[in-house]
């Protein structure tokens, strides 16, 4: 049994912050032996002109699938790796692509799994340190030590690193002929760029929906210069786009400043919000967003908006 | 043919965890379905109605769990099956996945779906090895799917703004994250009525031949541990201008 596998399935970015994380959890996590690295993109041009032998190696997987099908070309791939190298430890991101692919690699590899890993400790057993409930608990898991462990690790969860290998690339087509895909362009698509890297964002969640009405979070967010996103029910009910989404399905955000207006704090949707500072504001003092936010406003939140709005304005 | 709709008795606060993992007084157990599991069940029963098909829920679990299948009943299930395995056996995703697989291949389904991710190990694992085990393709995180004669197409949003539509000859099994088919509707007072006088089959273990090293947990959950570096919120409970007023002044410190 050998060493560590990083696996950054679907990264998309030249910089490879994904796969630097995943380095850095893997010397952190992982037993003694070496570290190695597969990307799987279908960006593996901007990884082999520069970015892969700095981050380290030994291989950037082009994979040459539709867009939303390369987890196929990635589950087996990973599978793959996983019969030939050995590996003591696969991680993988925590992301729902990773996630997806690591429960059928795990099954199909005869590997264990642990997801959402924070420690690990190696004896004759391997004991874990997990979050569980969107971070809220940990919860310590153990797990026989004969056979490789595959985890996930969150991101930003630990520092990114760089590897010791050189990198090269190669190709990997889907052999797929089993299935037909296409793919169609809804509205929006621009915005969730925007959210994604607003650095003051105003979510929306169906707390809000009673009493409040959508003029007075754009005014607020206006004045605050923060962009607007949403849980499901605020989105259903047609308040905001649906590329405006925060949560699992939708839109991971990294604001400084998060305020969450009406936000129970589901899983779905915390799993995704990564904010320097959370301010939740709800009437509900047990809600589960306030486990994880730094301040609690107990009170109607579209009150609490529109009084905002009148500080502001009035100052 | 049958459509398959396989959930899980998840943990849906603390208190059930922390007496699932000690020998201590527990705290009133609340489990039951969670959102992702309610959308599969949603869309489940969705494409039975709309195929004229059997709708058969399952799940691993002890007795307890015939509560989250009595659920399925009410929203529209047509029988509904348990695997009776152990809690902590049912909370492993990969010994979950396997019992499931077991009983599932049993069924000759044409469509296998589930939630893509538990309220409460939220490892989003068992849809993918649960498709492995069965040995058939999946489509990850849909949102929707149809059925075509020997075909079923999932639509999958994989990211916002973009859908992508995949169209696998069946058998094949679904993780449904969201579902476009409306809101998951609360069952009828007389349907919750009725699921409880509906029976339900339970298989064990040495039925489906999982005897041995299947029937062993081999990643257990050991304890709840405390999170000493989680901050204790401020609590501003004010008046509303008290509370706009110190709310302005944190996003001004804080964008500093």
């Amino acid at each position: 049994v050998n060493g560590t596998l990083v696996f950054s399935p679907g990264s998309q970015s030249a910089e490879g912050r994904q796969a630097r994380e995943l380095i850095g959890a893997a010397k952190a996590l992982g037993p003694s032996g070496p570290i190695s690295l597969v990307v799987t993109t279908p960006y593996a041009e901007s990884y082999s002109s520069g970015s892969l032998e700095t981050i380290g190696g030994p291989a950037a997987v082009q994979t040459v699938a539709p867009q939303g099908l390369d987890f196929r070309v990635a589950e087996d791939l990973l599978v793959d790796l996983m019969a030939a190298d050995e590996p003591r430890l696969v991680v993988l991101p925590h992301s729902p692509d990773a996630l997806d692919i690591a429960g059928a690699a795990a099954a199909r590899a005869g590997f264990d799994l642990i997801s959402d890993v924070v420690e690990l400790t190696w004896t004759d057993e391997v004991r874990a340190v997990r979050r569980i409930r969107g971070g809220r608990l940990l919860a310590e898991m153990g797990t026989p030590a004969d056979r490789g462990l595959l985890i996930t690790v969150r991101s930003a969860a630990f520092p990114a690193e760089d590897g010791d290998m050189p990198g090269h690339t190669r190709l990997v087509t889907t052999g797929d002929s089993d299935l037909e895909w296409r793919l169609v362009e809804t509205e929006g698509s621009s915005e969730a760029t925007t959210l994604s890297e607003a650095s003051r964002v105003i979510g929306l969640g169906r707390g809000v929906l009673a009493g409040g009405d959508l003029p007075t979070f754009e005014a607020l967010a206006e004045q605050l210069d923060a962009v607007i996103g949403a849980t499901r029910p605020v989105i259903d009910a047609g308040w905001v786009a649906p590329a405006r989404l925060i949560g699992l399905s939708g839109n991971t955000i990294r604001p400084r400043i998060y305020l969450a207006f009406g936000i129970s704090g589901a899983v779905q949707h915390i799993a995704e919000v990564h904010a320097d500072f959370l301010i939740a504001v709800t009437d509900n003092p047990n809600a589960p967003i306030a486990d994880v936010a730094d301040v609690v406003v107990l009170g109607d939140a579209a009150e609490v908006a529109v009084a905002m709005v009148q500080q502001t304005a009035g100052k | 043919m049958a459509i398959v709709v396989a959930v899980k008795h998840a943990a849906l606060d603390a208190g059930s965890l922390i007496s699932a993992s000690s020998d201590e007084a527990s705290e009133p157990a609340t489990r039951g379905l969670g959102e992702t599991d309610l959308s599969a069940v949603a869309l489940a029963c969705h494409l039975g109605f709309s195929q004229n098909v059997e709708v058969v829920a399952i799940t691993a679990g002890e007795p307890e769990a015939d509560s989250c299948l009595r659920e399925c009943l009410a929203r529209g299930a047509s029988r509904a099956v348990r695997v009776e395995v152990s809690q902590s056996m049912a909370d492993d995703p990969l010994t979950a996945a396997r019992a499931l697989s077991v009983a599932i291949g049993r069924e000759q389904a044409e469509a296998i779906l589930c939630g893509s991710q538990s309220p409460d190990g939220a490892s989003g694992a068992t849809g993918g090895a649960l498709a492995a085990y069965l040995g058939i393709p999946r489509i990850p995180w849909t949102i929707d799917a149809r059925f075509e004669p020997g075909f079923v197409e999932g639509t999958r949003e994989i990211k916002p703004g973009l859908l992508a539509y995949t169209k696998v000859r069946s058998p094949v099994l679904l993780t449904v994250h969201d579902v476009k088919v409306g809101p998951a509707q609360g069952p009828t007072l007389r349907a919750i009525k009725a699921a409880e006088q509906r029976d339900i089959q339970v298989l064990e273990p040495e039925q489906l031949g999982l005897g041995g090293e299947a029937a062993v947990t081999r990643t257990r959950f050991l304890q709840l541990l405390p999170q000493s570096d989680s901050p204790v919120a401020e609590l501003i409970d004010t008046s509303v201008e008290s509370a706009a007023d110190r709310i302005n002044e944190l996003v001004q410190e804080r964008s500093l």
